[in-house]
């Protein structure tokens, strides 16, 4: 299929892994998608948040910055107000988009990453190894997910890293599951027979011939994994679970609650950061799949 | 031909026994998970009494079984587990089986009461939302929806506590029954019902979006089959068509969500409960972590893993009774 080039769409396409003419052509459908655009400004919005939080908040966000309590829109240097420390919420915010960005792109790429290895080999072998590797997967299903969370937390402590880390390991089964089903309806198609035949080894058609072709649904379900991964971090940092080294949103809303009935903009400001940062991702991911697949109509 | 063995009960059998290897699975990995955790349990009572001799410690590590091999102790462990013995709870001075069973009835009334409020709402939502597919009706629920989807439920909990019970006053803000108060019969009842309203709410809110969008999804693409323009040619229309031929279909994956979905539902009550100082398991593990009580928290994820397993199975059955096309074999 071939696009008539534009010069004003094809200035605006950053021209990745895929061909340009594609891209384009995804570009084209996600824009039609107002609802999937609004989601890209509000994922913008939180990305330069997280890029200018030293410009526009410097220093240490968790540092005493006003009087404590102060409103929203009453001090012009605290213009979000203050928390019971006297903390500045827009400096807790700014920064803790970082902290949830981080976490949220990190545990993602840990978890696709676990996710795509015992899928495809799972898939891709089949009989035993794909039963054995079932049995697993399953069983870090039947866990409920934030409870098995806290145990790793519990017992490898709440730094941020072994959060990033526990967060993976808590949510690879679906795409693992996902990658697993595309492997085994691709695995008996002619290109494998192909590179099969030519000597290609395993390993090699794996990652080279038949993953390509099964990635963009787990692309696409990346960014649900990326929202619930960073619910994930903010619901352990209201339990005070988390890094305390780190300005955090859910850490904000949790610390608002003891003064929720005086300043609830001490939880509030947080909590709608958390919803907006998330709704975002869900926009973009729904977008994403309707570009992918156009035919499939809502 | 063989004895006629109702299938329902031989699928029932052979669902229970295909998930006996998953659960051994977990035991052994939290085994393993105890094991590589710094300082067991001596460690622990010995820091409790400000140090002992050495000896002293050797022997207590005898006592507890300690000192042997670690395929030894998993083998011990195993056969504990198997008798539903999760050891002794330090915080709460009683066995963790005592414990868990104080605390699960709570957990199960919240649990049921949340995905019988999501399932309801999402389905009749969804079927609302199909029915009048891109009005403005639809788009008003499907944003809704949306927003939903993406409140976190600790978020959605503070709102609901200051909006109910802070401002109106309307709700208690958290227990399960009135202190105190001692009410019997239906008073205590509707007493339980009230502290029930605010935390079922916050967990079911975020999954009545889910089944909400996949009703809506699954009861439009039902409506384009070939079987519902016949029901419509031969005169059933309105209600009908959409209850008796409809609706029953396009449930299927609304059920099939709802079972897998259901240790997330459980450990999403970690959050609720806590917030809402419910006397459960959830709460129950937030203390355990903040406690360091490991046996407790090995104890409930043992105890929840057997109840996910329990209503997997049971999802199955609903669906193989809902939809006749599938053999129990």
């Amino acid at each position: 299929m071939t696009v008539p080039d534009t010069s004003l769409a094809s200035a605006s396409v950053p021209d990745i892994n895929l061909a340009p003419a594609r891209s384009l052509v995804l570009w084209r459908r996600f824009r039609r998608n107002r609802a999937a655009v609004l989601g890209l400004v509000l994922f913008v919005i939180v990305v330069l948040m997280a890029a200018l939080a030293d410009v526009v908040t410097p220093g240490d966000p968790l540092r005493n910055a006003g009087t404590p309590l102060t409103a929203p829109l009453v001090v012009v240097a605290n213009p979000l107000g203050t928390d019971q420390l006297g903390r500045d919420i827009m400096a807790g915010i700014f920064h803790g988009a970082r902290i949830s960005l981080i976490i949220g792109v990190v545990a993602t790429l840990i978890s696709i990453a676990i996710g795509v290895v015992i899928g495809a080999v799972a898939g891709y072998f089949g009989g035993k190894i794909d039963g054995a590797l079932m049995r697993v997967t399953e069983a870090f299903q039947t866990i409920p997910s934030f409870i098995l969370l806290l145990t790793l937390v519990a017992i490898f402590g709440s730094s941020i890293q072994n959060i990033v880390i526990a967060i993976g390991i808590v949510s690879w089964t679906a795409p693992a599951r996902m990658v697993r089903a595309e492997f085994m309806s691709l695995r008996k198609r002619e290109f494998v027979d192909a590179a099969r035949n030519l000597g290609v080894s395993d390993l090699s058609i794996i990652f080279r011939e038949i993953l390509p072709n099964a990635l963009p649904p787990v692309i696409v379900f990346a960014s649900v994994v990326m929202a619930t991964s960073i619910l994930m971090e903010s619901a352990l940092a209201f339990l005070g679970l988390g890094d305390p080294n780190y300005a955090s949103w859910g850490n904000m809303i949790g610390q608002g609650r003891s003064v929720l009935r005086t300043a609830w903009f001490c939880s509030v400001i947080p909590g709608l950061a958390i919803l907006l940062t998330v709704l975002s991702f869900s926009l973009m991911g729904e977008g994403l799949n309707d570009a992918l697949n156009p035919r499939q109509k809502k | 031909m063989s004895l006629p063995v109702p299938p329902l009960l031989t699928y029932t059998v052979r669902r229970v026994v295909q998930a006996i290897p998953i659960i051994i699975l977990i035991m052994v990995g939290s085994f393993l998970l105890i094991k590589l955790a710094p300082g067991d349990t001596v460690d622990a009572l010995v820091g409790d009494m400000g140090g002992a001799d050495p000896a002293f410690v050797a022997r207590l590590r005898a006592e507890y079984g300690l000192d042997q091999s670690v395929m030894v102790q998993l083998w011990r462990y195993m056969l504990k587990l198997a008798q539903f013995d999760f050891g002794w709870s330090y915080v709460y001075e009683q066995p963790v089986i005592t414990v868990l069973m104080s605390r699960i009835g709570n957990t199960m009334l919240l649990m049921v009461s949340s995905l019988v409020v999501a399932f309801t709402f999402g389905v009749a939502l969804g079927a609302i939302a199909a029915r009048r597919a891109y009005s403005w009706t639809d788009n008003m629920i499907s944003t809704l929806g949306l927003v939903f989807y993406a409140m976190p439920s600790f978020f959605l909990s503070l709102l609901l506590i200051l909006i109910f019970s802070v401002k109106l006053g309307w709700l208690p803000v958290g227990g399960i029954r009135t202190i105190g108060a001692f009410k019997t019969g239906w008073a205590d009842v509707a007493d339980v019902a009230r502290h029930l309203v605010m935390p079922t709410a916050a967990l079911s809110l975020i999954y009545l979006a889910f089944y909400m969008r996949l009703m809506r999804t699954s009861v439009l693409e039902v409506m384009d089959l070939d079987f519902v323009r016949t029901a419509r040619a031969k005169g059933a229309g309105g209600a009908r068509l959409m209850f008796h031929h409809v609706m029953r279909n396009a449930l299927l994956p609304v059920v099939t969500l709802l079972g897998l979905q259901f240790s997330t539902v459980l450990g999403g009550s970690v959050i609720v409960e806590t917030i809402f100082s419910l006397p459960g398991i959830g709460q129950l593990a937030y203390t355990s972590v903040v406690k360091r009580d490991l046996n407790t928290l090995m104890g409930i994820i043992a105890i929840s893993s057997i109840i996910v397993v329990v209503v997997n199975v049971v999802t199955d059955l609903v669906y193989a009774w809902l939809d006749p096309r599938i053999e129990l074999k």
